[in-house]
């Protein structure tokens, strides 16, 4: 098989994909939503007692996955691991996709989601874990997508998309830091509590990430 | 400016939650919703086990860790009113880490399942983005200092009534609920305290009631090695809260 059927071939089921997904989003969301209307964030089954529910976790283990991604895209972008070259573009390309389905759901937590856009911004709180957390992930999101953009264009590596991946292998690492921070700096909640969090979080980013190279036809030929 | 704080004299304090119904009429909360609260334990074992309760409303602390986690500054310390701290219904997101940060647990976010059937918040439903509407709604509404009721999707506390405590005359020393003068300003749960166990008054004064009572009875605040520096003291045996054992 040449790389022009290969090519025609994967473009043919991009789309019927793209809507089955787009599908599966929509009632995915839907449900929800009716859910979040109907019994408000009890449909997460939170109280006074457990403050954090059900999409606290699952956007812990959306943005920790989009974390390892980019850690193992990182082994080639800033490491020079060449046999991880045939990796980088769809590991970014899942960071972005795991990253901002994490975000969703945890907008999805917040009791105002959109007074968040203004709110934060407007207000700096930068002794909050909460706010770097958020300012990372952000620059994190956008130096992939240029990295990604950079990608598609055919510029692997020059300078300025080397540069662009060292900054989004950064951004990764202080983003999964402060998001460890987020829960490891609450000496109230011992559970958490400690200092070595963000280092616990790096070490399990990369399993979650690593599960469909270990099965990628790509991975084998690399 | 007062550095207003509270004593409860854990001696004197019977446990009859007259406190958490009298914050609950004054401040529209929901059931559940205890900004004011007494919570019970058990210490020890059969036959000398004992039952033990520790009267709970926010510490306002001199520190406090909500203030310092919340990403939208929603949660602040106002200095220039006695050092309560307030949450601005306005900015808050509802992202409930304050509730994560607070050691004492005395902050509610009260968009969950009922206490009590039928909901109150189905029966009395809110209009104008309020989370509902009691009957007795009370008349002074101040979003930005998260008195009066709530909006949909935010933090709640206790705000030691400010709405009363504003109205007191400058520079008294304490708020007595046994001086007629000053009782309309008396946070509720101190003026209804039936054993009187709660003294309400001004920390920075030297001559107020409530710092001698920390003084010559030893006052103490809970869970002092957080570093918030409750402006809460309890006085009495059995001022702490008791250790954590896990049920076999």
């Amino acid at each position: 098989m040449t790389a022009e059927t290969t090519d025609r071939r994967s473009t043919a089921l991009f789309m019927p994909m793209l809507f089955v997904a787009a599908a599966i989003a929509i009632v995915t969301f839907a449900i929800v939503g009716f859910a979040l209307m109907t019994q408000g964030h009890a449909a997460f089954n939170m109280d006074a007692n457990v403050a954090w529910g059900l999409p606290i976790s699952t956007y812990v283990y959306f943005a920790l996955m989009s974390s390892g991604l980019t850690l193992v895209a990182a082994l080639a972008m800033v490491f020079g691991f060449k046999q991880y070259y045939p990796l980088i573009k769809r590991a970014i390309w899942l960071a972005i996709i795991t990253l901002v389905a994490g975000l969703s759901v945890l907008a999805m937590e917040l009791g105002h989601t959109f007074r968040m856009l203004w709110a934060i911004p407007l207000n700096m709180q930068i002794e909050s874990a909460m706010f770097w957390m958020g300012v990372f992930y952000l620059l994190d999101l956008i130096f992939m997508v240029w990295k990604f953009q950079r990608m598609e264009g055919g510029d692997w590596s020059s300078r300025m998309s080397r540069q662009i991946g060292l900054a989004s292998f950064v951004a990764v690492l202080l983003a999964a830091g402060t998001l460890a921070l987020v829960f490891g700096m609450m000496s109230m909640r011992p559970f958490w509590y400690d200092p070595t969090l963000p280092v616990w979080f790096y070490a399990t980013a990369g399993p979650p990430a690593s599960p469909p190279w270990c099965c990628s036809p790509i991975s084998a030929t690399a | 400016m007062a550095k207003w704080g509270m004593v409860i004299d854990l001696d004197k304090c019977t446990g009859c939650q007259a406190c958490t119904t009298a914050c609950g009429m004054e401040n529209d909360t929901l059931p559940g919703e205890n900004w004011q609260d007494v919570l019970y334990y058990t210490e020890g074992e059969y036959p000398s086990g004992q039952m033990k309760w520790l009267p709970r409303p926010c510490m306002q602390c001199e520190d406090p860790s909500c203030v310092h986690v919340c990403p939208t500054r929603a949660t602040y310390k106002d200095h220039d009113a006695g050092g309560i701290v307030f949450i601005d219904w306005d900015k808050c997101i509802g992202c409930k880490y304050c509730m994560i940060a607070c050691p004492y647990g005395v902050r509610f976010f009260a968009d969950e399942k009922p206490l009590v059937e039928p909901d109150l918040k189905e029966v009395f439903a809110g209009t104008n983005g309020r989370l509902w509407d009691p009957p007795s709604k009370g008349p002074d509404q101040d979003s930005r200092r998260g008195i009066g009721v709530q909006p949909k999707g935010v933090v709640s506390k206790c705000t030691f009534c400010y709405h009363r405590v504003s109205k007191a005359p400058e520079g008294v020393p304490d708020l007595d609920e046994d001086d007629p003068e000053l009782v309309e300003y008396v946070p509720a749960c101190v003026r209804t305290c039936p054993p009187k166990a709660r003294f309400f008054g001004d920390l920075d004064n030297p001559e107020s009631h409530v710092n001698k009572l920390i003084g010559n009875k030893k006052g103490v605040r809970l869970k002092d090695h957080t570093g918030n520096r409750p402006q809460v003291y309890y006085l009495g045996a059995g001022a702490s809260i008791p250790a954590f054992e896990p049920k076999s």
